[in-house]
């Protein structure tokens, strides 16, 4: 993208005539708008930006007259106008995105980032509409926890799979095989992007739909599901079914507060060798079968 | 999993035609969210309105991560294909541009429902009348 400088321009109008206005301005002036709360009352700010090449004294002359007519409260209407210069808007998002580290001995990088970290497991994932950073609590904790267990030429069933990053990792540690199964068909494009990215497409594989959709009677290694307690819950006896024995469970998404149901879901199942992971208000439970 | 939410974007925008430039820039930009990705699937969501513009309210969550609904086109635009004008006015008090009756309102206002912030049809239809009037659009009752 070019860089251009830009002149923000800015005016707080009542919600009533937010639309009117807002016609006005893409008709006569810019071709886009941002609309942002006003603090403190119930007016809308306007901004909208226009090339600082070009003169709007004018222009703005005119919106003013076009305020005073439509509402005489807006005869004194502060016209707000900044100078906004040399930025390019993609480098900037770019520069903000950099790369995290979890547990003892993993980097998550965006793609654009070519910095090396020598001797840590570098997962590269560019940030999603529905995946974002790899930041949340319970992908870190999922993460830390596959960070524990040796994971070459194992088998891992990811249930929930988003982005693909714990399937990335257990690949990149010599897992031989990982099943990744998600509802959103964003999550399976994603999954895909990202293990091509990582270059593990020839160990991971990615499904579209549930447990329900699971037609063969394959078991794991281990089993994950990052989801919701609402789902997690009552499937917990159809996951136990897919680890093998001596194989684990690792149960996330869930917060504090899920802990009495989701340890009532694992007793109903005899699972009672369980630990569990908290970071923040979100718990990960560890399950030994 | 369940995710925080960080921030709601509401912008105005060409259907088909989102780019980096402002506003999509600076305002997805500063709160973290890749510009490319809100572009692309943007695009994508209203390729079959171009030339319209459409109200998008953006939900930012705190990992950056973020989803989209495109809202009805805003009342001014189903105002102007209602009446076949190019424009509004730009002095709505002295050049009028149309006349609007009271069927038609009521036909805007019922796409628009979902949108607006009205309890019953008839504050629905002033809501609508009172951006008519700020057109220049003379409103028959």
């Amino acid at each position: 993208m070019g860089v251009e400088s830009y002149i923000e321009v800015s005016i707080a109008v009542k919600e009533s005539d937010v639309d009117a206005v807002s016609n006005y301005i893409i008709e006569n002036i810019a071709t886009g708008l941002l609309l942002e709360d006003e603090e403190g009352n119930s007016h809308i700010v306007i901004k909208f930006y226009v090339s600082a090449e070009v003169s709007i004294d004018e222009k703005l002359s005119r919106l003013k007259t076009y305020l005073s007519e439509i509402n005489s409260a807006y005869d004194d209407i502060i016209v707000k106008v900044k100078d906004i210069k040399d930025l390019d808007w993609l480098e900037l998002y770019q520069k903000s995105v950099q790369p995290i580290e979890i547990g003892n001995n993993i980097i998550i990088k965006p793609p654009w980032c070519e910095d090396s970290f020598p001797g840590k497991t570098v997962i590269t994932i560019e940030p999603k509409m529905a995946f974002g950073t790899g930041k949340h609590e319970t992908t870190r904790s999922c993460l830390a926890e596959l960070e524990t267990v040796k994971l070459s030429k194992k088998t891992i069933f990811d249930l929930g799979c988003g982005s693909g990053i714990l399937g990335i990792y257990a690949a990149l540690k010599g897992a031989d095989l990982i099943v990744g199964y998600d509802t959103d068909p964003l999550a399976i494009e994603n999954s895909v992007e990202n293990f091509d990215i990582n270059s593990v497409g020839s160990t991971c594989q990615v499904f579209l739909g549930s447990i329900d959709d699971v037609k063969d009677n394959t078991k794991y290694d281990i089993v994950i599901a990052n989801i919701i307690k609402k789902v997690i819950v009552p499937i917990v006896g159809k996951l136990k079914s897919r680890v093998k024995t001596g194989g684990i469970i690792i149960l996330s998404g869930l917060l504090k507060q899920d802990g009495s149901d989701v340890e009532e879901a694992l007793m109903k199942e005899n699972l009672t060798n369980f630990s569990i992971r908290r970071d923040g208000e979100w718990i990960t439970y560890r399950v030994q079968l | 999993m369940a995710k925080k939410i960080d921030s709601f974007i509401k912008l105005q925008i060409p259907a088909g035609n989102a780019n980096p430039a402002p506003p999509v820039g600076p305002a997805l930009g500063q709160h973290g969210v890749n510009i490319m990705e809100f572009c692309k699937a943007f695009n994508a969501r209203t390729k079959k309105d171009v030339g319209l513009i459409i109200p998008v309210e953006i939900t930012v969550f705190k990992d950056k991560s973020f989803l989209f609904i495109t809202k009805t086109p805003p009342a001014a635009v189903l105002i102007k294909k209602a009446l076949g004008l190019d424009k509004g006015s730009g002095e709505p008090n002295r050049d009028k541009v149309g006349i609007i009756t009271r069927a038609q309102l009521e036909e805007i206002a019922k796409l628009k429902m979902v949108d607006l912030n009205a309890s019953d049809m008839d504050s629905a239809v002033q809501i609508i009348a009172g951006t008519c009037r700020s057109m220049g659009v003379d409103v028959q009752m």
